[in-house]
């Protein structure tokens, strides 16, 4: 593998390497068209919510528990709203919420793992304990623990999903930085004097992007689940706000008579899940560390 | 001696046991399909040992592998033949190849540490291989095991047999695969790098088992190495590949007496000699690297690098085989100019004599009794133990790890210290040690004058611009992550060197003066080969202006062409920026040839110490002794009378009382050795030349030649 002259420049050729084995992998096409989908689907509704058919909110009680029709794709709910109008517009909250609080656990997970990994010792079993004895309590109940102890609200939602999902991102970035840590390039940073915050964030998190990055994305599919779960039980969004899971919350009763209040909600989280799910593992198969370094 | 004796085969059989005719295996990857053995073939009589030397990437472990047909997906086999015994393989089915292999084509794998499986015993190991391929009950399969285990001496086999791999040493666990591989009788072994994971002492051992195994059973042997002194020692004849292709087959002896081949020629030149004039001259080294091998270029693969191409050897296709005129009937050699070159004489290179430095009287560095005990075992309280007293009392006891127990050497300005011993000796942790990467447990490292411990830690930071590394893996020296200019750049911002455009001329003449281009700057460390890696990291110690670099094994992990051009690189970047190296090896020849004193480190301690001269001839310490025997010559004249050590390096953990080499010395004199510690003596009056051990001058300088004896393992 000598210097190859076909290159022009070379960080064309890193990407292009990357892009190539990203569009043969099935897995993370489908995944990133998924995400991409819902991701414009939130982008368009959130400048232009009345692209709707219906204004979410406006109930229409001669009109409820109305089956799929032309009217109404998706039917209408207990009180007579369009369900095809509020899963569309539900999509903005579950992306946020899961964007928001994903970035939020990365950031604390991040920082804590790669700090762990890279002074072993005390400082590692210390933060390390703490990060499984915040494990070691169901996602749910921590959450619900959380949020109860706030006040039930958007924001804090957020706030209780990125606590729930630190240490797991926490425990990703140690084991990456723990193998970053032995070689040599980190010993050569010492060596040449560096101090220990340079080393730890320009020297090893740098190559502990891959795995976080597959780590992110496939919890940002729990992120999105758990805000459905609180929603559900009436301790995330608050009514009337769309959100999946408080449509899911609010159907149920009426699962005998109109399965598709709950039905249509429950298709778009699965559907979300799937999405970055597939995008988590098709990343996963290309980003391997190893090989993308070795080439 | 076992070479004089087997040359002639066992067995008389017209029909060569293995014959391998236009071997083509090819892998498809995504840049395009990769030949990775194109157009190979030999052939190998009953009882004969054939040597594939080669750098890596040559295709030696894919000829291999693609005999035994193990080649996977998206490898495949394109061509040409693999006849055993009469018996096309290639034709073969699944089933059948099963039957064969482990069974008639047995493998002896590279690395002895990975190759058993961990959660076996080793006598399930091994009677499964022998209950697969042989029809015999459980019983009678642990009786053939325990024999073969005898076979190749490992000590009490009937006990041994029921250990787990963990319990034996990286040598002991190579015999149970040769072992494993010996059990079922089979007529070819096909030894994948056999030695190479191993210390040179151990290497000696196995290859000597080798040798008498060849002799006893008839069987034959194709061994794969890079290592043409280990082909000296042990091969009757001789493939050298190239790129993909032999490029030259012959007996042992007319290969090492005249090569037909300028490539064979070169790879003998490059290997610096333990002994011999030529051992302090620049070595001769190959320009460039093995081409690609999915654009191989026009004519012969080797025209490129080779100092005696002329233009037609760029054309056409690359030679084949052919027989060369006045050479032995068996030799042949694939180059056009075969037949009038004369190859007879090593190549010499430009500036012969290696430049004389200029070494002051002045230590650079001191190091003063160096002590590093590492706790063993890990937690708050894992490195405590219970003891029994003498008086029969339980203490608690902590127990530490002793790998460098008092060290003490110094290095001159402008002078090349090394560090010779066997894998677990202390060497690299002297290294991180005397760096203040580890701190030291006891002793001081003066640098400059200054002693390193006591420094506050802005002054060390400041001070690490003068001490710069090399690590032995390139790879792993380089962060994936940033351009050769972040790389080297980032050591000149730390220390206030130079900044913006001023920093990158200045890279880039590193970049020159190091051997690559100015435009390598913007490119990630992937992108080069390992030599080439090598090349930057030194570029990135030199970046700073240091005074010392520590170089921690820099060429063990490269081949050897390429090893004669990072050892020649060092050489000349010496005098030019007025460097001291303190060099870590384990390879002697090397630290013979770019050392001017060194010092022979066993279980923490140094052993020897003195310049090349006086270390490298008597007397000697016992233990620079049979390291020096141990080291495979690459001249096949050479009688063999190495010293073959018994046993393996005792746990740091635990080390013998007294001398600490006691345990496996070949000279020891009596109980004087295992009570008192031998202190550093001088030599003949001479300060510098210092020995730690019991015996007296006369005895030290008188050789010993061992017989090869049974190792009993303690």
């Amino acid at each position: 593998m000598s210097t190859s002259t076909w290159l022009t420049t070379e960080q064309k050729a890193h990407y292009g390497r990357f892009l190539r084995q990203f569009r043969r992998n099935q897995k993370a096409v489908i995944g990133l068209g998924i995400v991409v989908s819902l991701f414009v689907i939130a982008i368009v509704t959130y400048f232009a919510p009345e692209i709707v058919p219906y204004d979410p909110s406006a109930t229409d009680v001669p009109n409820r528990e109305a089956a799929p029709s032309l009217q109404h794709p998706m039917g209408t709910d207990d009180l007579g709203r369009d369900v095809f109008s509020r899963v569309v517009l539900g999509t903005q909250i579950s992306l946020y919420v899961g964007f928001v609080s994903i970035s939020a656990a990365m950031i604390m997970g991040t920082t804590i793992g790669v700090v762990a990994g890279y002074y072993q010792g005390l400082i590692d079993e210390s933060l390390m304990r703490l990060m499984d004895a915040m494990m070691s309590f169901p996602p749910i109940l921590l959450a619900l623990t959380i949020v109860a102890v706030m006040e039930p609200s958007l924001n804090n939602v957020i706030i209780a999903l990125a606590f729930v999902y630190t240490p797991f991102i926490a425990r990703v970035a140690r084991s990456a930085a723990l193998s970053v840590r032995n070689e040599s390039y980190i010993e050569a940073a010492v060596a040449r004097g560096e101090s220990d915050t340079y080393i730890i964030f320009r020297e090893v998190l740098p190559n502990c992007v891959g795995p976080l990055l597959v780590q992110g994305s496939i919890n940002i599919a729990f992120t999105m689940l758990l805000e459905a779960s609180l929603s559900f039980l009436g301790l995330g969004v608050q009514p009337p706000r769309p959100s999946w899971g408080l449509m899911i919350n609010s159907g149920w009763a009426y699962m005998g008579d109109a399965p598709w209040i709950v039905l249509f909600p429950a298709a778009a989280i699965a559907t979300a899940v799937i999405g970055f799910n597939l995008l988590g593992d098709g990343l996963r198969d290309v980003l391997d560390p190893k090989g993308e370094i070795i080439e | 001696m076992s070479r004089a004796t087997t040359s002639t085969p066992t067995e008389a059989s017209t029909e060569p046991l293995l014959s391998v005719e236009s071997l083509r295996t090819q892998f498809r990857t995504e840049d395009g399909i990769v030949t990775a053995t194109n157009d190979v073939s030999f052939s190998l009589d009953h009882g004969e040992v054939m040597g594939i030397v080669g750098e890596s990437g040559a295709g030696k472990s894919v000829t291999a592998k693609s005999i035994m047909r193990l080649i996977r997906y998206p490898g495949e086999i394109a061509g040409g033949s693999v006849v055993f015994d009469g018996e096309d393989l290639l034709s073969y089915s699944e089933a059948e190849m099963r039957s064969i292999r482990g069974n008639r084509i047995t493998l002896i794998p590279q690395d002895p540490m990975t190759s058993l499986n961990p959660v076996l015993t080793v006598g399930q190991q091994i009677t499964e291989t022998i209950e697969l391929h042989q029809d015999v009950d459980h019983e009678e399969a642990r009786e053939i095991a325990i024999e073969a285990m005898r076979e190749v001496e490992i000590p009490a086999p009937e006990t041994r047999i029921d250990e787990y791999p963990h319990e034996f040493s990286g040598g002991m666990r190579q015999r149970i695969l040769i072992a494993i591989g010996l059990a079922c009788e089979p007529d070819l072994i096909i030894a994948d790098e056999p030695t190479t994971a191993l210390d040179v002492t151990t290497q000696a051992k196995i290859l000597e088992l080798l040798n008498d195994l060849r002799e006893e059973h008839g069987v034959s042997i194709l061994m794969i190495t890079h290592n043409l002194g280990v082909v000296a020692q042990t091969c009757d004849r001789v493939g050298v590949m190239y790129a993909g292709n032999l490029v030259e087959t012959g007996t042992v002896s007319s290969i090492f007496k005249q090569p037909r081949h300028p490539y064979t020629r070169a790879l003998i030149d490059a290997i610096p000699t333990v002994d011999g004039e030529r051992g302090r001259d620049r070595l001769y080294a190959l320009a460039g690297s093995m081409p690609d091998l999915k654009a191989l270029p026009d004519g012969c693969n080797f025209a490129d690098r080779c100092p005696h191409a002329i233009d037609a050897c760029r054309r056409g296709e690359d030679p084949s085989l052919e027989s060369v005129a006045g050479a032995p009937a068996d030799t042949e050699a694939a180059c056009i100019r075969a037949d009038e070159l004369d190859l007879t004489e090593p190549e010499t290179s430009e500036g012969d004599r290696r430049q004389d430095k200029a070494i002051s009287a002045e230590p650079l560095l001191a190091v003063d009794g160096l002590k590093k005990h590492f706790p063993s075992g890990d937690g708050l309280l894992g490195n405590l133990s219970l003891t029994r007293a003498d008086g029969g009392g339980l203490s608690l006891e902590r127990r530490y790890v002793k790998a460098v127990d008092g060290v003490s050497f110094t290095i001159n300005r402008g002078e090349t210290v090394g560090l010779v011993g066997e894998s677990g000796c202390g060497k690299s942790t002297v290294a991180r040690t005397v760096l203040q990467l580890l701190e030291p447990t006891d002793g001081e490292v003066y640098f400059d004058g200054q002693p390193l411990g006591e420094l506050g830690s802005t002054a060390l930071r400041s001070l690490r611009r003068e001490m710069q590394i090399i690590f032995q893996d390139p790879k792993s020296s380089l962060n994936p992550r940033k351009t050769v200019g972040q790389l080297i750049g980032r050591g000149m911002e730390k220390h206030d060197i130079a900044t913006g455009d001023e920093k990158r001329e200045r890279i880039e003449e590193l970049l020159e003066r190091v051997g690559l281009q100015k435009s390598d700057i913007d490119k990630y460390p992937h992108q080069f080969s390992g030599g080439q890696q090598q090349r930057i990291a030194i570029a990135n110690a030199l970046a700073v202006e240091p005074e010392l670099i520590v170089c921690d094994e820099p060429v063990s992990a490269l081949d050897v062409s390429v090893q004669a051009q990072i050892l020649n690189l060092l050489d000349d970047i010496q005098a030019e920026y007025g460097l001291s190296y303190l060099f870590i090896s384990h390879n002697i020849s090397v630290v013979q040839h770019i050392c001017d004193r060194v010092a022979v480190m066993y279980l923490g301690k140094i052993a020897e110490t003195g310049t090349v001269e006086q270390v490298f001839a008597p007397p000697y310490h016992p233990y620079t002794e049979s390291l020096l025997s141990a080291v495979p010559h690459a001249d096949p004249t050479r009688q063999p009378d190495r010293i073959l050590l018994e046993g393996t390096v005792p746990s740091p953990l635990d080390p013998p009382s007294g001398c600490p080499f006691h345990t496996r010395c070949p000279k020891k004199i009596g109980d004087v050795c295992e009570t008192d510690v031998p202190l550093p003596a001088p030599i003949g009056g001479d300060e510098r030349h210092q020995i730690a051990c019991h015996l007296s001058e006369a005895e030290m300088s008188t050789p010993l030649y061992d017989e090869p004896a049974a190792e009993p393992e303690p």
